[in-house]
């Protein structure tokens, strides 16, 4: 059983990643329930295993080329164990979710990179000081701060804050190290999607992590997109967004604010809306139960959302 | 069935085998159908229609003739400001 990510006896989460903390600066409110209470829309599901699957998908084939194993044999496995992890996985494919990431579409994007852009990749993956890949790497640090509520044993060490994620690859590319982020999607791969990722938490954390974990200097991201298309070829396309030391200083320091803050909401047990980010994000999915009554919201809740469980909730102390 | 339809339903037989019923022979051809696939949609073929009509298809199928204006009954619109 993973150790939990809170504070004991708070709501204070003291070990963060990337997806506990977009959500909390995205809307308090959000955090609380999706991170918090753990609600689930049931088409949910759809886009995080779509994306889990790239990205084992892409770790698998990055692993076998790093260790020689040539292309063909190389996306041999991967389709083998891509199929074997998705016997069961069934998708209303009459949903708009479904139409797009379903298992057949996702073996034959998996399949349509690998074969265009992973073949004959420009960005080399980075081995290790170890000799290992840098692949699918698992960080978790400990900031120099840590929450100024909860459980305090003047006897002990305070529990700091932790900083946890993954790294899908770190390559170099033009003689500079970026960390590699695989995102699919069914949108077009213009400047204007790229321009999302700037300024960005997950990109700025990616950097600083990357930096830390290889104890050498990280660039910036390196998002290579994947579209998802149903009558033309799929198609790929790549942005770079880069960060420098100060960026990583002032997102360091600006963390250190946001920690009080959720420090504040935990303490008084309430998490506010930020009304202004209903319509963003292509929409938040709690939208039609924040616009409810206070009073009717755990019945809405209870009949449009599945509640997971406590050990199913998002815990960034999980390891994949 | 056009050349597409023909390998999406081959890609789709082999997906829909179980976990320990498809082998490395049925991943193999998985591989070189969607690398087919591929290429004829990079040469600009398309799925057929499933068989039903689009009201594109429909509207397209529509005799169209330009109302005679003098035909009469002809309503003109007007707008006061």
């Amino acid at each position: 059983m993973t150790d939990s990510c809170f504070l004991p006896g708070t709501k204070l989460q003291f070990a963060l990643d990337s997806t506990s903390l977009s959500a909390f600066k995205r809307c308090p409110r959000y955090y609380q329930y999706y991170i918090l209470e753990g609600w689930r829309h049931r088409l949910e599901s759809i886009h995080l295993r779509f994306g889990t699957e790239i990205h084992l998908a892409m770790q698998g084939y990055d692993v076998s080329r790093a260790n020689g194993i040539k292309h063909e044999e190389a996306i041999q496995n991967v389709v083998h164990d891509l199929l074997q992890r998705t016997a069961d996985w069934e998708v209303d494919r009459q949903s708009d979710s479904g139409k797009y990431k379903n298992r057949t579409n996702l073996v034959i994007l998996v399949v349509d990179y690998l074969d265009t852009v992973a073949r004959d990749d420009p960005a080399k993956t980075y081995i290790k000081s170890d000799g290992k890949p840098a692949v699918e790497l698992s960080f978790r640090f400990e900031l120099d701060w840590w929450p100024a509520i909860g459980p305090q044993d003047k006897a002990s060490t305070p529990q700091p804050y932790i900083l946890c994620g993954h790294l899908d690859r770190v390559v170099e590319f033009n003689n500079t190290l970026m960390v590699m982020d695989y995102k699919s999607t069914t949108k077009q791969l213009t400047s204007h999607y790229f321009s999302q990722y700037e300024p960005d938490n997950q990109m700025t954390l990616y950097t600083l992590a990357g930096g830390i974990v290889l104890d050498t200097p990280i660039r910036g991201v390196i998002i290579s997109g994947m579209r998802i298309l149903l009558e033309k070829p799929n198609e790929f396309s790549r942005g770079f967004t880069y960060r420098t030391p100060d960026q990583l200083e002032e997102w360091l320091d600006d963390l250190r604010i946001v920690t009080q803050m959720m420090e504040a909401y935990a303490e008084a047990d309430y998490w506010p809306m930020n009304d202004t980010s209903c319509d963003k994000y292509g929409g938040c999915q709690y939208r039609s139960i924040c616009s409810k009554s206070p009073q009717v919201r755990p019945n809405f809740l209870k009949a449009e959302f599945i509640q997971l469980s406590e050990e199913e909730r998002w815990n960034p102390l999980k390891t994949r | 069935m056009n050349d597409i339809d023909t390998l999406m339903a081959r890609i789709e037989e082999i997906n829909a085998l179980g976990a320990d019923e498809v082998t490395p022979d049925d991943e193999a051809k998985l591989i070189e159908y969607i690398r087919q696939l591929r290429g004829k949609k990079a040469s600009g073929e398309k799925p057929s229609r499933s068989g039903k009509m689009s009201i594109e298809d429909m509207i397209a199928m529509l005799p169209i003739s330009k109302p005679s204006a003098s035909a009469g009954g002809g309503i003109k619109l007007t707008r006061k400001l």
